[in-house]
């Protein structure tokens, strides 16, 4: 399967590369425009467009407010050892078409909150970007605490330039070390009806959710958005029973239950291949899932899996195939 | 007062029932709402609280204490309200407006027949001690209305509509 045939971009937008900018920390900043220069469709702040990268495609988040945008921008970090899709945007030139999704949102601000705190770890950096400028834009209050690597802190003179004009606070500190501190500073003594946005690698969203939980912040004000560099664990080997054919198939540890499908000749359409996309979704018949996905919601867990990294809990899953 | 249909007319309903009061669990302060002078004893965690009354006069509501309150609330702060149906409600939606969500309200309703109706024609708001189903008189203008299923959570109040809107002329 080449990337134009999947579905979010089968319906997306011919775009070309407007502008590259090198940053510090092997990021790298693209602004995709319309070929002739029209005006692109709007989007929510935290939107990401999933950009199509050679036979793969992956999603980038963008970094605008998303009013009227004239470009697309997005920022990407080089992963040498990822599966190819930041190098393929690290060798994209000026002039460059480039096959994308129209812009998805799945971290969506919530319009009526009074203070909306924006937590970003490295890279995660680019929708908290989008958000900051968007409340600055419709006028909505917002604190800002990024916390990056010494020497990599893309974007920090944007948030700062935001800052300053919409009067935001803004906390900035180097490396993981300091995050404890200014998390606690951060997450207390916030006005009733204020919301938190974070975005970062995995283990850096945990600790900033499990501080504000046990600082009383109730689920429904908090917002997170997983870009999937997580290591998975191998899991434990199980079967998969195909109910209409009755065949079944080994997932040994190591293989997830997408690439022991594929191994048996079945051609699941999928994208993200990392739990984000929803693209892979499958219905379970029999057995518990093991999720370990960040897209289906706790009801449509009770009978689907994403098999691109969830396992099973039981030595069998019975899947509706 | 007189009752037009019994209160089985529940299928198509969003009255507010079964409300509980698990929110208060993962407080870090409380602020006790009771309303019309409600007693009841209620069990909250041992964190900072703070104690308001609210009280109803007919279909209004004197909210000022909870809305001092509110200028201070923090996020942490977890609400218990105690009361009569038609007040404890109006001080849910002021909780609510000022940024307070749902799982952060524990509620417990010691009186249900103790309601406001909006009307559909004027929009005054006329008390109501009786289930929904009941015709009641207008506070403002006069028409007969019926107190129907539908519930505002941001009005706190049932939507009441002319009693024969649909009979035949």
């Amino acid at each position: 399967m080449t990337a134009a045939t999947l579905p979010a971009l089968r319906d997306g937008l011919d775009l070309v590369v407007a502008d590259v900018i090198e940053r510090p920390g092997g990021i790298r900043s693209i602004a995709l425009a319309a070929p002739g220069g029209e005006e692109l469709p709007g989007f929510t702040a935290g939107s990401h467009l999933v950009v199509g990268c050679g036979e793969r495609a992956n999603a980038y988040s963008l970094t605008g407010e998303g009013i009227f945008p004239e470009s697309y921008t997005l920022s990407v970090l080089r992963r040498d050892e990822g599966r190819g899709g930041s190098a393929f945007m690290h060798t994209l030139a000026v002039g460059d078409a480039v096959r994308a999704s129209r812009p998805r949102s799945a971290f969506a601000p919530v319009a009526d909150a009074r203070l909306h705190l924006l937590i970003a770890g490295g890279i995660g950096v680019t929708p908290i970007l989008s958000h900051a400028r968007a409340a600055a834009a419709w006028g909505r209050r917002a604190a800002i605490l990024y916390v990056h690597a010494p020497g990599s802190d893309a974007h920090l003179d944007d948030l700062e330039d935001v800052a300053r004009v919409a009067g935001f606070e803004l906390v900035a500190c180097e490396g993981r070390a300091a995050l404890p501190q200014a998390l606690a500073g951060f997450l207390v003594d916030r006005p009733l009806g204020s919301h938190l946005y974070t975005c970062g690698p995995e283990g850096f969203m945990e600790r900033v959710l499990g501080e504000a939980r046990a600082a009383g912040w109730p689920e429904d004000r908090l917002h997170s958005e997983a870009f999937g560099s997580a290591q998975l664990d191998p899991g434990a080997p199980f079967t998969a029973t195909l109910a209409r054919s009755g065949e079944r198939v080994n997932v040994p540890a190591g293989v997830s239950l997408l690439e022991a499908l594929e191994g048996a000749g079945r051609a699941i359409p999928n994208m993200c291949r990392q739990g984000v996309c929803g693209e892979c979704v499958l219905a379970v018949r029999g057995g518990r899932p093991l999720h370990r996905d960040s897209y289906l919601s706790d009801d449509e867990r009770e009978s689907a899996i994403m098999p691109c990294v969830s396992r099973c809990v039981d030595t069998e899953l019975e899947l509706d195939l | 007062m007189s009752l037009l249909a019994p209160p089985a007319a529940r299928r198509h309903s969003n009255a507010p029932r079964d409300e509980d009061m698990t929110a208060l669990a993962s407080a870090r302060s409380v602020i006790v709402v009771r309303c019309d002078g409600e007693r009841l004893a209620i069990l909250v965690p041992a964190v900072p609280v703070t104690r308001v009354a609210v009280r109803s006069i007919g279909a209004e509501v004197d909210l000022r204490e909870l809305r001092a309150a509110l200028e201070d609330a923090r996020v942490g702060v977890r609400f218990a309200i105690v009361g009569p149906e038609r007040t404890v409600y109006a001080a849910r939606a002021e909780i609510r407006r000022a940024g307070g969500l749902d799982s952060e309200i524990a509620i417990r309703v010691t009186d249900r027949d103790a309601r406001v109706v909006l009307c559909a024609h004027c929009r005054e708001r006329t008390p109501l001690d009786g289930p929904t189903g009941s015709v009641i008189a207008c506070a403002g203008c006069g028409m007969r209305l019926v107190a129907n299923e539908h519930f505002s959570r941001s009005h706190a109040a049932y939507l009441g509509h002319k009693v024969d809107a649909e009979a035949p002329r």
